[in-house]
């Protein structure tokens, strides 16, 4: 017996997402649901897109390797691979890509914008995320990748990032930076010239050249960009991707969960599991009501345990409670939504050892339902 | 007002708090998702009003959590996408505003200038500082993650663009990140070991690019100290249970550890309360006025 609905995604999805807000352990379920896969004779790679330190040393994640995908080392008759998502770097390589000359290309990356663009974290990263989604499903070492998305509120927003930037590019006001200023911008569009000095105004004229002389080198290349943004929406909303809502039982975390699950259905995507991780555990088959009794009706050793584990019930029935509230309304959204509860540790995920306990529980069947 | 606090015994909860909030006239309170971030910078709001300062507490989201009202306190949302075309209503362009959010184009100026969203947000908590709008300002941080980004907004700007309105501003937001009897941060963590070490790197990533004073930081939700006992004879259950609650004390008790030696910070410990809303602010406050008190 296994969880079905784990098992099913670990051996034919092509593309797994997790989502979820800071705390909740997301990262860990993602390498989780990678080793499984791996153990289940799939090569998989992680990407995720800025791990905690303990958690990338955990899985022997080098912190200098950018891009570069790394093996883990356990025993599967698949594999696990891991890397980063170094924003840069993808960028570059895009770039490199879909320049039409090698001097194109280097006038690009040389652009002041371009090197601010680069190293800025919100936009360009949901969208670099996309891209390197796009690179890594297309390359031959791998059969599944699973993206770790990052512990934001907008973190879906690399969803809707390509057609953005397609939106972006095709604005007016960009087309008249792209123009070839011969009069300089005196000869612009005269309805647009003023907007444009009111940007000069706010973040300097030095700032704005930048932008006009990247847009230009980068012209014709954002057909490339958009093609290659289309397919990777189009593999996204396939029944080769599998979205995940990873939460943890506390009453915030729960709250953005719900986030995430009207965040999907708006975006007209399937939500298929939802795994419940960092659930207190539960110990024996006493309810909090009983051990508070037995904890009253004896005395010394044994009444301050029964009083401890009384605590403990309660906070496992109170996770229990808030779990399965959770579930019940994402499923008037997602009827056929599947779920896998995960039990806290004693101690943080720290090494593969622990990532190996978690994928455990995540395949387990489900005790309580 | 602590030469009185002896004769005024009763009182003596609302003195040591007043010396603590007036230490800085700006409190930013980050830390990760999860730890609790904004139940213990509306706490500290309500404390500090209820300890007769004008408080005003600055969020981000209009979701966060539910902080009882008071009648020295202001609560206000600085929503960060919409910091720009604030600033361009502010300087008289209110309706090109308008029409340049419409047309897509902030999003244009946003991208030219990464960060512009958070230093205009920072240049709104410094207007406030220098108008006076209260003794004390807790900020509420942005969610998760992104507190380090925000205070790091006006140095990356400054490197960026050279002259201008906005270079200005983040030379004035500097000016105050970098002022400790201004404004200072607070880290709130949990006692985990994964949370510790990346409070120590955000704290120290902080202070040294930028020269931002730490206040204490906060360990928030803390498991009660699990009594010890004689598990001998004990049904399996049990033992299983006591030995689970003992190994998440030592991991709890070794995160503080590593915290204090990597961090040399006092430390204000939290209890993990099972309640949220308003029960839990007031909870929190109650403790809080308990340990700012032995602090200082």
């Amino acid at each position: 017996m296994s969880n079905v609905t784990v098992d099913t995604m670990c051996t034919e999805a092509r593309v797994i997402v997790t989502c979820g807000t800071g705390g909740v352990g997301k990262t860990s379920v993602a390498a989780a649901l990678g080793a499984h896969a791996a153990a289940l004779g799939r090569r998989v790679c992680v990407i995720t897109i800025d791990p905690a330190k303990r958690l990338a040393d955990a899985i022997g994640l080098a912190y200098d390797l950018g891009n570069i995908p790394q093996q883990v080392d356990i025993v599967a008759t698949g594999e696990l691979w891991v890397t980063m998502l170094d924003v840069r770097e993808t960028f570059d390589n895009l770039v490199r890509d879909t320049s039409p000359t090698p001097e194109r290309a280097r006038e690009v990356m040389e652009n002041s914008f371009y090197r601010n663009l680069s190293r800025s974290l919100s936009g360009t990263r949901d969208y670099m995320a996309a891209e390197r989604l796009y690179e890594l499903s297309n390359d031959e070492r791998f059969d599944l990748i699973i993206v770790d998305t990052p512990p934001s509120r907008n973190a879906l927003d690399f969803l809707e990032s390509p057609e953005r930037l397609a939106r972006f590019l095709k604005h007016p006001i960009v087309r008249l930076l792209v123009a070839p200023s011969r009069g300089g911008l005196r000869f612009a569009n005269a309805a647009l010239t003023p907007v444009l000095k009111i940007i000069s105004n706010i973040v300097g004229s030095d700032a704005l050249s930048g932008v006009a002389a990247f847009l230009r080198a980068f012209d014709g290349m954002e057909n490339e960009f958009a093609r290659r943004a289309l397919s990777v929406a189009a593999t996204l909303r396939s029944n080769a991707t599998s979205f995940v809502v990873v939460t943890a039982p506390s009453p915030d975390a729960l709250k953005e969960a719900d986030h995430f699950v009207s965040e999907l259905d708006r975006l007209g995507i399937t939500l298929r599991l939802v795994v419940a991780n960092r659930m207190p555990p539960h110990f024996g088959t006493g309810t909090s009501e009983d051990e508070h009794r037995l904890a009253t009706e004896s005395t010394g050793a044994l009444a301050v345990a029964h009083a401890l584990l009384a605590t403990m019930q309660e906070d496992a029935e109170q996770a229990d409670a808030g779990i399965t509230a959770f579930l019940e309304r994402s499923r008037g959204r997602f009827a056929d939504l599947s779920e896998a509860r995960a039990n806290e540790l004693p101690s943080d995920i720290h090494d593969m050892e622990s990532i190996s306990l978690l994928a455990q529980q995540l395949a387990a069947p489900q005790p309580r339902q | 007002m602590r030469l009185f606090a002896p004769t005024l015994k009763g009182l003596s909860l609302l003195m040591e708090p007043h010396h603590f909030f007036t230490a800085q006239r700006v409190l930013i309170v980050a830390g990760k998702g999860g730890v609790g971030k904004s139940a213990v910078a509306g706490s500290l709001a309500l404390l500090s009003a209820q300890s007769g300062l004008r408080t005003l507490l600055v969020s981000f989201d209009a979701e966060t959590i539910a902080v009882p009202d008071h009648e020295h306190l202001e609560k206000v949302i600085v929503t960060p996408g919409r910091a720009l075309t604030d600033y361009l209503a502010s300087k008289g362009m209110g309706l090109i505003s308008r029409q340049l959010a419409k047309s897509g184009i902030v999003e244009l100026v946003a991208t030219t200038a990464p960060g512009l969203d958070d230093l205009l947000v920072l240049g709104r908590i410094k207007a406030f500082e220098k108008e006076l709008r209260a003794d004390v300002i807790i900020v509420d941080g942005p969610a998760a993650g992104h507190a380090i980004d925000l205070v790091r907004a006006p140095l990356q700007l400054k490197r960026a663009l050279s002259s201008g309105p906005i270079a200005q501003q983040a030379d004035e937001v500097l000016a105050m990140l970098a002022d400790g009897n201004r404004c200072k941060i607070m880290m709130v963590t949990t006692p985990a070991m994964t949370p510790v070490q990346e409070t120590v790197e955000a704290a120290t990533e902080l202070r040294d690019d930028v020269h931002i004073v730490l206040a204490p930081v906060v360990i928030n939700k803390c498991e009660q100290e699990v009594p010890s006992i004689d598990t001998n004879g004990l049904p399996q259950e049990l033992v299983d249970a006591y030995l689970y609650a003992t190994q998440r004390a030592t991991a709890q008790h070794d995160a503080i550890a590593t915290l204090k030696t990597s961090l040399d910070l006092p430390q204000l410990a939290i209890t993990r309360h099972r309640c949220e809303g308003v029960e839990l602010v007031n909870a929190i406050v109650k403790e809080l006025a308990e340990v700012l008190e032995k602090l200082s």
